[in-house]
């Protein structure tokens, strides 16, 4: 049963049902309007990145669905991310953060944990100017400002 | 260039996202990601403040400084040293001893606080007071008697949000301050305030503590037991009718690691009729007698999530009383206890709800009985029973026999199968003993009870982890662990499998054990759909290439497997590693947890 959805840019993606439906709010969004032919309009989502996630969802298409476990703690999750995963991810940062905002859209939470893996190892043990580099950012901080922050957090340094 | 709207600058806006990232990385990194960039410090300035809970950082002047500013943004606040509330709300001086002090911390959700004493607790309760959305508090009354802290016992009453509270550790606690707090935060009327659920009190000695034994705190009905009785003696306790008191709303209760006479436990539990889970792990000095469970269960019939794990006092019998009178239960942890048979049967008679089963390492049981669990259980969910042995030769005439009684002819099938089909966790050891009687051992030889257990299983197509150990016991055809390694064909024929076609299910074979391998069986499992992780911790395989890529294929969500490599040859565990990091990525190989 096949789906046809919009993205921002007006290019339409026909994909199976199963597969939409990775997105939680793809999902309600089918369920509150029962079957229906007329595309699904996803006005926050450009094509190109579209085309990622349906990437995404096609190949995730048999996995569990990921129950919300109220135990979890975020603590003891794993920050290992699979080959087929780590390979998807490796994309132009602004990609990266697209498809993060567009799983954090649509609710696909595994897609938006894989994202958020990606950028946390990315950060990891970095220091402040590392960060910029990678990013391409600028500080906008004055000198004074910076070092002021840095003797702030100090104390958190230490682990 | 404009970098106001990049992907980036839009996904730092968002907190839901940075957290999410950020529970992936430790402190020091959110320090460093402040310095940034602006919008990088707005980002994660609350997550670096949101918990604290190191007490090494109050030797700091940095961080004492730092929370002047950042105070507000703490949610989690895990307090060890005892002055550090004069660090967080000032200490009323001379002329301004009216005048509030304020707190540096106002948005607290959780905190553990430093010890009570008269000399803070006006301070503490200033504190708590200016924290009204509190959610889970946790005091130390260590010294003087909690009737001293008026001040502090006021300011936790006005707590609207309460939802958890914590004495653990306590030793002057008492009855009357409880009764106070409860009444304000844990009223079960529809104008009070019932916020407050769960009450902690683990760690606690009552035995001559200024609690007593709760005879002032119940209602309804009071346990008591004769003036001289030593503090131990159980023997005369009884129950006393005595007018009724307000009930509170407290639904879980914890004392783990008490040291209580039961009669503190009954008069307590008299309080708190909506009572649904209460843990008495390692409470090897809560002293019992017959009659205790039915006692509890007239003041507490909701019981639904029993623990009382890693305790020596009860014996199976005793175990048995208490199930039987929860027939509602729904988890029972008994893991390194006296559960034995009588406990097991009890569960099977009286609780039809049974979802969660603990029982691990618990004492010798009757196999016929975990049979009658698993035949009758529809609810259960998750199956700890590691460390005692089931014969599964007792199982099947167990099955045979509930067949009959059911009226179904018993010749040729495997007798009355297990029920527990929505079973998502098993853990289970088996073993093969034919007693002495050979006849027994002729009905039910290991091929058949091979192809009993392999049926078993393939009903549980719920099943998202297995850890099941079987052994060949006094069996005259047993091949021992490494048997493999005597039958030269077929070593030698493992080593091509890869490319040749695997082998069929031996199924008269009584050499062959649940070894996982195709020739004992394994397609049997093809139905595991939804198996996640297979353990193979103290279980002898015959696992080789051909049945990892059976298993990749045949389960399509398998992501762990346990301790293969420990029972193969270094060789084929490498051959096997290889294949499948480079085959099967997404399947984890652990050998330790």
């Amino acid at each position: 049963m096949p789906v046809t959805l919009t993205s921002l840019d007006d290019v339409k993606f026909t994909v199976d049902k199963e597969v939409a439906e990775r997105s939680i709010l793809i999902k309600n969004m089918i369920e509150d309007v029962g079957e229906s032919d007329s595309p699904i309009p996803l006005p926050n989502v450009s094509s190109a990145v579209l085309k990622k996630v349906i990437e995404y969802c096609e190949h995730h298409r048999n996995d569990p669905v990921q129950v919300q476990d109220e135990t979890d703690d975020p603590r003891k999750r794993s920050n290992d991310i699979e080959e087929w995963d780590m390979k998807f991810m490796t994309v132009d940062q602004e990609m990266l953060f697209e498809i993060i905002l567009a799983a954090n859209y649509l609710d696909i939470k595994p897609l938006l944990d894989v994202g958020c893996k990606t950028v946390a190892n990315i950060i990891k043990g970095k220091t402040p100017e590392e960060i910029r580099k990678v990013f391409n950012i600028v500080n906008d901080f004055t000198p004074e400002e910076e070092a002021q922050i840095k003797k702030e957090n100090e104390w958190a340094e230490d682990r | 260039m404009d970098t106001t709207n990049s992907p980036l600058e839009r996904v730092l806006e968002i907190p839901e996202i940075i957290e999410r990232i950020s529970a992936y990385q430790d402190r020091r990194t959110f320090a460093s990601a402040t310095r940034v960039s602006k919008s990088w410090y707005r980002a994660y300035l609350p997550i670096l403040w949101h918990t604290i809970d190191n007490g090494k950082h109050w030797n700091d002047p940095g961080f004492l400084k730092a929370i002047v500013q950042h105070g507000d943004l703490i949610r989690v606040l895990v307090c060890a040293r005892y002055d550090e509330i004069d660090i967080l709300i000032p200490p009323p001086k001379g002329a301004d001893a009216l005048e509030q002090s304020v707190s540096l911390c106002r948005f607290l959700t959780t905190v553990v606080m430093p010890k009570t004493a008269s000399r803070n607790q006006k301070q503490q309760a200033q504190f708590i007071r200016q924290n009204p959305g509190l959610r889970d508090l946790s005091l130390t009354f260590n010294d003087q008697l909690s009737s001293t802290f008026t001040e502090l016992v006021d300011a936790i009453g006005d707590l609207k949000h309460l939802r958890r509270l914590s004495f653990d550790g306590n030793r002057s606690l008492e009855a009357t301050t409880l009764e106070t707090i409860l009444q304000r935060c844990s009223s079960v009327s529809p104008d009070g305030n019932g916020s407050l659920q769960e009450l902690s009190l683990s760690r606690t000695s009552f035995l001559r503590h200024p609690f007593g034994r709760g005879e002032d705190f119940a209602s309804g009905v009071v346990a008591t037991r004769g003036e001289d009785a030593h503090w131990t003696d159980t023997q005369n306790s009884h129950d006393t009718t005595i007018p009724t008191k307000e009930p509170f709303a407290i639904t879980t209760l914890r004392m783990d690691k008490v040291g209580c006479v039961q009669d503190l436990l009954l008069n307590l539990c008299s309080r708190f009729p909506s009572l649904s889970k209460l843990s008495l792990s390692e409470a090897d000095e809560l002293y019992y007698s017959d009659g205790f469970p039915k006692r509890l269960a007239q003041r507490c019939p909701n019981i639904k999530w029993l623990d009382v794990s890693h305790t020596e006092d009860m014996d199976d019998e005793s175990m048995a009383e208490l199930i039987s009178s929860f027939p509602g239960l729904q988890t029972f942890i008994a893991e390194e206890t006296r559960f034995g048979t009588e406990s097991l049967n009890a569960l099977v008679e009286h609780c039809r709800d049974l979802a969660v089963l603990d029982i691990t390492n618990a004492y010798e049981m009757d196999s016929a009985a975990m049979q009658r669990l698993l035949n009758s259980s529809w609810s259960l969910r998750s199956l700890n029973a590691w460390g005692v042995a089931y014969n599964v030769i007792e199982m099947m005439q167990e099955a045979h026999r509930e067949q009959k009684r059911q009226g179904g002819s018993s010749t040729l099938t495997d007798g009355q199968p297990w029920v527990c089909t929505g079973l998502e966790r098993l853990i289970l050891n088996v073993i093969y003993s034919p007693p002495d009687d050979s006849r027994v051992g002729n009905v039910y030889p290991p091929s058949r009870a091979r192809r009993f257990l392999y049926d078993q299983l393939g009903r549980l197509t719920k099943l998202r982890y297995l850890a099941l150990e079987t052994s060949l016991e006094d069996y005259e055809d047993t091949s021992d662990c490494d048997g493999y390694e005597d039958d030269e064909d077929y070593y030698g024929q493992k080593k091509e499998v890869r490319d040749h076609a695997v082998e069929d299910e031996d199924v008269d074979s009584n050499e062959v054990w649940v070894d996982y391998s195709f020739k004992s069986g394994l397609r049997r499992l093809g139905s595991l759909k939804e198996l996640q992780q297979l353990s193979l911790h103290d279980v002898s395989h015959n696992i080789t290439l051909a049945e990892i890529r059976w298993m990749a294929e045949t389960w399509p969500h398998l992501r762990k497997i346990e301790y293969l490599t420990s029972a193969i040859t270094d060789q084929d565990a490498q051959t096997i590693l290889e294949y499948a990091a480079e085959n099967y990525p997404w399947i984890q190989f652990v050998e330790d947890d």
